[in-house]
């Protein structure tokens, strides 16, 4: 996750931007993915994350760090902003409901987004991106303990359920 | 830790790993394992079209778009009849029937084809000097585009009554015909559209049609198009007549249906004293030109000042045909800045703008045509825009963008998960404000239409402030940031469209958030908006602030 200044330092701003659009987008989707469970979900997450990046641009130095950061609070408030925009959206009578999770083909893939959406994060970011429980604190905005404590409960409602 | 647990663990691990593997994603961008870390340069920005340079499109290639478009519907027409003939009634017609569909598929953009000519920008100063133009307006910005839309010959006819003031229509229906490549018949359906206005497009096997109608309904624009009677039943381009006494023909242009020549244009972007703008726009060719609002606004040939907007239409547009030449201003607010510009151009005669046009056709440093962006370099694009003086349009693949931009707020849309989306709109109100959760309510439409039934997103990625067209970044210069202040990055969801070709209006965009111009300013390192006259001296006028339209009520 490299920070600007590990890019040529002879890019422009928009070069700099593209490399990173370009790098971090397809991992950040996956992550989203697999804390939200709809592609069309992630890719709005994601979306919203880069405009938020391309915002604080001048501010942020390490952009993959900060998309990280920002995806997994996106995913993570994603319901409630969603019904904040449902509720504007109810009198128009489109359905719109929450998104149902892709590809429910795996069983533990199903009993995962059956946990509360913290659980699911903290378990994502510990056996996808293999962070340690420090880092994922920092990612989730929480303390370490936090996050060892949602993994754990997450792994025994998974294997209670899975069994 | 139990080997069960640790086998569940690495059960788990391999099932996210999977999962994440398995996800299809929509590729806006390439694939991250094949681009470098650092962009390649390409010693050049994919070219922007300016707002300007959008509308004018709009204008100049209005009719040749409204012709190309795919979103026509299928004509009836007998097996052997590819040219239709509009007969007055059916006890003496051989001729095809124009009905609606009812299953009219979903309409698609058509992205209009551009040449390969190189386009060709003036610096500001030799316009300037072109212009004659005295301070305090001033050259903002400005470009020519030579080569850039190439057109087609067309056959105009417009039908109308000629309100009181002897210039406007009030009931008018404009009709353009255009030869294409054998292709599909598509039958006519007449479809409510921005401004009041009811269009449809539609197609026999060898020409394009397209009508616009004001003052008429859809049933009434389709009748009168049924009893349309062509000249000559071989050759459609020569024109229909109306039987109908009630909808006089008043005016037409005779085309040959041939390719012509890219078009090549004049874009001058202005920018007055008091934080107004301006942009003018002229094109080497003559013809009845297409206002941006109802076809009652009419353009004579011959006109030296033929139309202007509505009172109530947020731009004021002054647009007039010359010899082989076609004006038009736009102007924000002011009918008199219209005027004060649309003086300065008449102060020369067509030939003095025609060798202007050559100059600007030779003299100029030769840039690339207008590419299709990519969103990645959409969004980069907007870093480098940021507090320059470029107003920046685009388009993204097959999406067809019209967002008419001028005046206090000008926004632009990124369209994401765009395949066959267009979106079109006005600006916003005058002081119209979006706060969190707000939905974006004004009298003005952005439709976005959905064609695959997919969900669409709209971000408003940026917006333009008047105020922030002349300040002051402390150097005690004053600076033109006429483009990209991003006065707003703000998203809007739209529900899944409920059948393909639906309909959006600005109502049922939810907006996330609105950044003020301030919080841009710090946050890009203006300091504060240090607003001023075009000399350099504090304005006593705040800044645009935005107020609050709350959405109504949930009924």
């Amino acid at each position: 996750m490299a920070a600007k200044s590990d890019i040529d330092p002879g890019a422009t701003r928009s070069e700099v931007f593209d490399a990173v659009y370009a790098r971090e987008r397809a991992p950040m989707l996956r992550v989203a993915y697999l804390i939200v469970g709809s592609t069309d979900v992630a890719e709005d997450l994601v979306h919203d994350s880069f405009v938020e990046l391309r915002r604080r641009w001048d501010r942020v130095d390490n952009p993959g760090g900060y998309l990280r950061r920002t995806v997994v609070n996106q995913c993570l408030t994603w319901r409630r902003r969603r019904g904040l925009e449902e509720a504007h959206l109810e009198r128009l009578r489109h359905d719109r409901t929450a998104a149902s999770v892709d590809a429910p083909g795996e069983p533990l893939w199903v009993l995962l987004h059956v946990l509360p959406v913290r659980q699911r994060t903290a378990l994502v970011l510990t056996y996808y991106l293999d962070l340690s429980s420090d880092d994922a604190a920092d990612y989730m905005n929480c303390r370490p303990s936090t996050v060892r404590s949602l993994v754990h409960r997450g792994v025994a409602a998974l294997k209670e359920e899975f069994r | 830790m139990s080997h069960e647990t640790i086998d569940f663990e690495q059960e788990l691990r391999d099932m996210l790993h999977r999962q994440a593997d398995r996800a299809e994603f929509t590729a806006h961008a390439p694939d991250s394992t094949t681009v470098p870390l650092v962009a390649p340069r390409s010693g050049r920005s994919p070219r922007r079209l300016s707002v300007a340079a959008a509308m004018l499109f709009t204008i100049a290639a209005g009719a040749v778009v409204w012709i190309v478009s795919d979103r026509i519907d299928r004509v009836r027409t007998s097996p052997d009849e590819s040219v239709p003939t509009l007969s007055t009634s059916p006890a003496t017609s051989t001729a095809s029937t124009l009905a609606p569909s009812t299953t009219s598929p979903a309409p698609t953009s058509t992205t209009p084809t551009t040449s390969t000519a190189p386009q060709v920008r003036l610096d500001n100063a030799t316009l300037g000097a072109l212009l004659g133009l005295a301070e305090p307006w001033a050259v903002s910005s400005a470009e020519s585009l030579s080569g850039g839309f190439a057109g087609f010959s067309t056959t105009i006819q417009r039908w109308g009554l000629i309100g009181a003031d002897g210039v406007s229509l009030d009931r008018v229906l404009q009709l353009t015909v255009m030869r294409a490549p054998d292709g599909l018949e598509e039958p006519m359906q007449f479809q409510p559209s921005l401004t009041s206005t009811v269009s449809a497009d539609w197609r026999t096997v060898s020409y394009r049609y397209s009508a616009i109608a004001f003052g008429l309904d859809a049933d009434e624009a389709t009748a009168f198009v049924e009893s349309l009677q062509a000249r000559d039943p071989d050759n459609p381009m020569n024109g229909f007549e109306s039987p109908a006494e009630n909808l006089p023909l008043v005016e037409e242009q005779i085309g040959t249906g041939e390719e012509l020549p890219a078009l090549t244009w004049l874009n001058i972007e202005l920018a007055g004293p008091d934080g107004s703008s301006a942009s003018i726009s002229v094109v080497d060719r003559d013809g009845i030109a297409v206002s941006l609002g109802a076809p009652n606004r009419r353009v004579r040939i011959g006109d030296r000042i033929g139309v202007l907007s509505p009172p109530d239409f947020p731009m004021l547009s002054v647009e007039w045909v010359g010899d082989g030449i076609r004006y038009r201003v736009n102007v924000a607010d002011d009918l008199d800045q219209a005027l004060e510009f649309a003086n300065a151009i008449t102060g020369r005669d067509d030939a003095a703008w025609h060798d202007i046009l050559d100059i600007a056709r030779t003299n100029g440093t030769a840039t690339e045509p207008p590419a299709i962006q990519q969103r990645t370099s959409f969004l980069a694009d907007q870093l480098d825009e940021a507090g320059t003086d470029t107003t920046l349009d685009t388009a993204i693949d097959d999406a067809r963008i019209a967002v008419t931009v001028t005046g206090i707020a000008d926004y632009q849309f990124l369209i994401t998960r765009y395949r066959a989306v267009s979106v079109e709109g006005d600006r916003p109100a005058p002081d119209t404000t979006i706060s969190e959760g707000d939905v974006y309510v004004d009298p003005n439409t952005i439709t976005v239409l959905s064609h695959n039934g997919d969900v669409i997103r709209v971000t408003c990625i940026s917006a333009t402030a008047t105020a922030a067209r002349h300040c002051d970044d402390g150097d005690g210069q004053p600076n033109h940031l006429n483009a990209m202040v991003d006065l707003a990055v703000t998203t809007a969801h739209l529900p899944t469209a409920t059948a393909p070709g639906t309909r959006y209006d600005n109502t049922q965009l939810v907006f996330n958030s609105l950044p003020t111009l301030d919080d841009f300013a710090t946050e890009h390192g203006y300091g504060s908006f240090h607003l001023c006259d075009y000399n350099g001296l504090p304005d006593s006028n705040p800044p645009p602030t935005l107020t609050p339209i709350l959405i109504p009520p949930t009924d």
